[in-house]
Formats: structure tokens, C-alpha cells, sequence
């Protein structure tokens, strides 16, 4: 049982450290692009609709700072 | 058996982690300059696998000739400003040039119009990577400025040789010698103002502009180049020894296809 308990702990910290690690790692850098829109092609109109009011500005700031941040590191990092 | 399983499975997962955790990027180096668009990262399946194909099928790529009659002066232009003031950066031999990071808490940057894009490095090219009707100068300095949605716009000064210019032997004497090495601990009070032109107003620059790209790999485009009409000096002794740090270090000048070079003179 302990060693069920243990190995669960262990995948679950498997997969958090392999989503971390995708994030923090982007293979391929582009600045031509502006903040990319969130896909909206597979929700319903009526879903559309009710978020809309929420996010209408906060998903592309966040995505602004992230790409900010990215930036940053990276061309502190690297000759850009 | 069960404590070996455990322990083989502990394992893999490490060792995945760590190979996901440090790929880098692939190599590169300006010898293999025309062929940067192929380098492949076998790690990685397509689109991936080429990281950076867009210096090889990019139609809006830097550097670029800034020949007279490719420039337009018929526009208005918004007010160029340098706001750089004093820093106390760290000085990172990067492997491909010799970089001057700004701190983390530094406030100065470039303003453009009303906007102001703060300066996140500086670096210099030897010879430049701008050339004018295909002649190269001895050098070019390039101030790297991301604004708030993280696009990259970059202040480019070419470089004679003249005076000698105190600035630059305090990024030469700092420097360390070893690629991936990072001086952070200099103290230095680094007046970054001194890298620009003399006689020219820095809360009203004259530049050339034009969208572009990284001058490196991987390319990126989108990118907005301005271009100081007028150069700054350093001597001939302070060439040799940036030289002795990296040497032939720039891009050849690429196609300018649909774009425009704009003046603001």
C-alpha cells in the first residue's frame, strides 16, 4: 500500500516536472507574431458569449507579460 | 522486486526530466552563416526540427544595405528618444559577442513616440552587420529594447575608428574571457549615454528604420531596426581587443524584398 501511495506521489511529480519543463523551454522563438489569440473555433456560441464579458482584456495581457518575460530571458541569455 | 521496479521507475523519470529540462538549442556559428536555415535539432520532430529555418526562408531578414537610393524620406516619423541614463549591468561573454545585461531594476530604455521600450542589453558586431552600398564598418553596437507585449525593437549604432571611447574599454576591461561567463559583480557605474554619438541630441535621435529580424539565430522577425545616421569612435587599440574576444561575429547583409528603409531627416 505505502509503496502504491509512493509511486503515485512519484508519477504525479513526474508529470508536473515534464509540464514545467515545456513551458520554460520554448523550442522555437518568434517575435512576429503579436500575443496569440486564444482559440475560440471549438466552443459553443453561448460559451463565447458568457466568458466574454470576463476575460475581454486579461488573457492577452497575461500572454504580453509571459512573451515579455520569455524575452527578456532570452536575450539576456543570447546575442538577439 | 517491487523496491527494484520502484527504483528503475524513479530512474527513468529522472533521467526523462533531465533530457527534457536541458535541451538546448542546437549550434551555431557564423562560418556556418548560409546554412543557419538547415541547422537541425534531431531531437525534436518537424516543424521543430529546423529551429531556425526562418533565417533561411525569412523575407524580412537583417541585416540590410542602407543604400541612399533605397531610402525614403517623405514620411513623418515618430520622435526617437535614448533615455538610458546610469546602470550598474552585468557584462556576459555570450559565446558569439561580448554583451553589456542591464540590472533588473533598471528603469531606462528608448523612447518611441510616447512609448518608452525598456533597454534589456547591448552588444556589439565586429565588423558591422549594416553595410552602406556593401562597404562594412569596423564595428556596430546594438541596444536590444522589448516592450511591454515582449517585441523586440533595436537601437543600432555603427562604429568607426577615431578616439578612443572610455565607455567601451570599461565593457573591454570587464569582460570576462570565457564564453557562458557573466560579470555580474563589477560595481561598475556604467554611463550607457557615452555609447551614443557626440553632437547628436539623444531626446531627438536621427535614425533610418525599417522592420527586420534577429541578426541571429533563430532569425525571428518582426523585429523594428533603428539606424543612428551618425557613428560613434572607438581606437584602433580598442578594435584589436574586442577582436581578441570575438572577431568576424556579424551577419552578412540580407535582401531587403518589399520593405522600405524610412529617415526621419
Amino acid at each position: 500500500m505505502r509503496i502504491k501511495l509512493f509511486l503515485t506521489a512519484v508519477l504525479s511529480l513526474g508529470v508536473s516536472c515534464f509540464a514545467e519543463s515545456g513551458e520554460s523551454q520554448p523550442q522555437s522563438l518568434s517575435v512576429t507574431n503579436q500575443a496569440e489569440p486564444i482559440s475560440t473555433e471549438n466552443r459553443q456560441p453561448a460559451q463565447i458569449k458568457a466568458k466574454k464579458k470576463k476575460t475581454k482584456s486579461q488573457p492577452s495581457q497575461e500572454i504580453g507579460l509571459d512573451k515579455k518575460s520569455l524575452m527578456i530571458d532570452y536575450c539576456r541569455k543570447h546575442t538577439c | 522486486m517491487r523496491t527494484k521496479i520502484l527504483a528503475n521507475l524513479v530512474s527513468i523519470i529522472f533521467i526523462s526530466y533531465t533530457a527534457v529540462a536541458v535541451s538546448a538549442p542546437p549550434h551555431w556559428s557564423y562560418e556556418e552563416e548560409p546554412n543557419w536555415g538547415a541547422i537541425e535539432d534531431a531531437t525534436q520532430s518537424i516543424p521543430l526540427r529546423y529551429p531556425y529555418a526562418e533565417c533561411g526562408i525569412g523575407k524580412h531578414q537583417s541585416p540590410v544595405d542602407l543604400a541612399d537610393e533605397k531610402i525614403v524620406k517623405s514620411r513623418p516619423l515618430n520622435k526617437l528618444a535614448a533615455q538610458y541614463g546610469t546602470d550598474t549591468p552585468s557584462f556576459f561573454n555570450t559565446g558569439h559577442a561580448i554583451q553589456v545585461n542591464t540590472s533588473q531594476n533598471f528603469t531606462g530604455g528608448l523612447k518611441v513616440g510616447k512609448e518608452l521600450l525598456p533597454l534589456v542589453q547591448l552588444h556589439f558586431h565586429e565588423p558591422s552587420e549594416h553595410v552602406v552600398e556593401g562597404k562594412k564598418f569596423p564595428a556596430e553596437l546594438h541596444f536590444v529594447h522589448i516592450n511591454k507585449d515582449g517585441r523586440i525593437a533595436v537601437l543600432a549604432v555603427t562604429i568607426n575608428i577615431g578616439k578612443e571611447n572610455a565607455m567601451f574599454q570599461t565593457v573591454l576591461d570587464n569582460m570576462p574571457y570565457e564564453s557562458g561567463k557573466e560579470n555580474s559583480t563589477s560595481g561598475v557605474k556604467f554611463k550607457l549615454a557615452k555609447l551614443l554619438p557626440s553632437g547628436m541630441n539623444a531626446a531627438n535621435l536621427k535614425y533610418l528604420t525599417l522592420a527586420g529580424s534577429l541578426t541571429t539565430p533563430p532569425c525571428s522577425e518582426g523585429v523594428q531596426w533603428y539606424i543612428l545616421t551618425k557613428s560613434i569612435t572607438i581606437s584602433a587599440a580598442q578594435l584589436e581587443q574586442m577582436k581578441t574576444f570575438y572577431s568576424n561575429n556579424a551577419r552578412s547583409a540580407q535582401d531587403l524584398n518589399e520593405r522600405s528603409i524610412l529617415s526621419n531627416q
